[in-house]
């Protein structure tokens, strides 16, 4: 299969120049991972250390597995009942495969943002503070600061503070990546999970995310592929 | 074009004009019919009172409120009895089993045959749990019965609603650490309401319009029914006994019946088309 070839090489690829630059603690280590759907293998022994605040790009064709490795980092694949997935993550060194390991916890840790932005059923504000509450967030003042705080993150701030109780699902496809990535964010998560987060966006909009991206640097550490 | 296509296109034209409108006549004659025969007895003493003395010799003293509020007690009463368990099942179908694809054929394919089973047969079935238990025919067995009846339906339109969430929407809930009862409640079920709505109108409208699972288990009655123990008259078992009488006045009075019955029925469809176009 060529395109897991490629995806294969390009992973190994990315490993050496990963150890290149010396990774004395990797936050995420992928180990040997395998994903198999009923007639193609999609990823074929992958091994990967991620490291401390940077930002790690994936790069390689559509079609070679970039989605689908993002989706075993934060056990979405769970959802999917013709992949079979081995091998091991580890996230502070504890394998995210494991039945002990709480699934939703592991999700707040990895923020993730789409290709295409899936705003909730809910407000602006809701979308944000959804993910304060179920975290257990009930004080009305932090969930409000929170909610300005990452929308002015996001510098989506300024286009909805007046219509916060809108339904998020009618803005533009741009203010909704933000607005996804604003809630993704919310959450505090450790790593931030990007699957090519600007393919489907305007260059403006694609800017801001970028640059947002290299700000979480030190705090974050965004993990975006993009096609080639 | 060659002249056997030319043939071939206008043949399949006028054939599919001329079945349309065919069933628009047969539609409005259905309703031509009932409204001829039953309409001069319509008024607004028929839909507010139940049948007094002489109300079944001739069609004077009373009405149909019994059956009008037996209809309405029931169909609403089994109406909330299936959506408490249909709206569980169908989320449980697309989230929980959403890994089982095979599965979830095998009791989409199940859900469909208790949709086309004949509704008799869940008034026999209801009939014989009635007996066991020892009860007499009532507007509780009636719920019952009904809601048994149309809860494959309610379940199978909310699942149908509930499949064309993008799986992208529940990812997204997920990734931000959701569990899958949060999925359920507070993302699903809010990204389908208007079709959810839709689903349960329609599960009201086969509810109220079934005359042969409530035959045995609701009863008739002239009275309007208090508590869940009465029997409990409904507006087909009066058509249906109306019909019988061989009194034309009174076969009349089952047409006055079939208008109301139609009218409800009428209503809630376009409720739930509007509903479901508002999306």
């Amino acid at each position: 299969m060529s395109s897991t070839a490629i995806a294969n090489q390009e992973v190994l690829t990315s490993e050496s120049h990963l150890q290149a630059v010396s990774i004395e603690v990797p936050v995420l280590q992928v180990r040997n991972l395998n994903v198999k759907s009923k007639n193609q293998q999609i990823l074929k022994n992958i091994n990967l250390k991620v490291p401390k605040n940077a930002i790690t790009v994936l790069l390689g064709p559509s079609g070679c597995g970039k989605t689908t490795l993002l989706k075993c980092m934060n056990r979405l694949t769970d959802l999917y009942s013709e992949l079979k997935v081995d091998g091991a993550i580890e996230i502070d060194g504890k394998n995210i495969f494991s039945e002990k390991h709480d699934i939703t916890e592991l999700r707040q840790k990895m923020g993730l943002v789409m290709q295409r932005p899936f705003p909730l059923p809910m407000s602006i504000y809701g979308n944000i503070a959804y993910g304060l509450k179920i975290k257990g967030v009930r004080n009305k003042k932090i969930i409000n600061s929170k909610v300005e705080k990452h929308l002015r993150e996001v510098a989506l701030w300024d286009e909805v503070k007046d219509r916060l109780k809108t339904s998020a699902q009618r803005l533009s496809i741009g203010q909704q990546q933000r607005l996804c990535l604003a809630r993704g964010l919310a959450v505090e998560p450790e790593i931030i999970l990007a699957d090519e987060p600007t393919s489907a966006l305007d260059p403006i909009s694609s800017r801001v995310i970028e640059e947002e991206f290299w700000r979480l640097k030190n705090k974050h550490i965004p993990f975006l592929p993009s096609s080639l | 074009m060659t002249l056997r296509r030319k043939w071939e296109e206008k043949f399949f034209h006028v054939m599919s004009g001329i079945i349309t409108l065919a069933i628009v006549f047969v539609l409005v004659h259905l309703i031509w019919s009932i409204v001829a025969k039953g309409a001069s007895l319509l008024s607004w003493n028929i839909i507010t009172q139940p049948p007094k003395g002489t109300f079944y010799f001739g069609g004077e003293g009373g009405g149909f409120l019994n059956a009008i509020a037996g209809s309405f007690y029931l169909a609403i009463g089994a109406t909330v009895l299936a959506f408490v368990v249909s709206l569980p099942v169908a989320l449980f179908l697309n989230i929980y089993l959403i890994k089982y694809q095979r599965l979830l054929i095998g009791i989409r394919f199940f859900l469909d045959v208790l949709w086309g089973i004949p509704s008799i047969v869940y008034g026999a079935f209801g009939f014989l749990i009635l007996m066991y238990l020892g009860y007499r025919n009532s507007l509780g067995a009636g719920i019952v019965t009904v809601a048994a009846l149309i809860s494959p339906i309610m379940i199978r339109a909310m699942d149908e609603v509930l499949k064309t969430i993008p799986i992208g929407l529940q990812e997204a809930a997920y990734a931000i650490g959701s569990t899958k009862t949060e999925t359920a409640f507070k993302v699903f079920f809010r990204q389908a309401l208007p079709g959810l709505a839709t689903a349960i109108l329609l599960a009201f409208g086969r509810g109220i319009g079934d005359a042969a699972s409530v035959l045995f288990t609701a009863g008739y009655t002239d009275n309007v029914p208090t508590k869940l123990s009465d029997p409990a008259a409904t507006l087909p078992l009066t058509i249906f006994y109306q019909l019988q009488s061989p009194s034309e006045d009174m076969q009349n009075l089952a047409y006055t019946a079939a208008i109301i019955l139609t009218f409800i029925v009428l209503c809630t469809s376009i409720t739930a088309r509007l509903l479901y176009r508002k999306k």
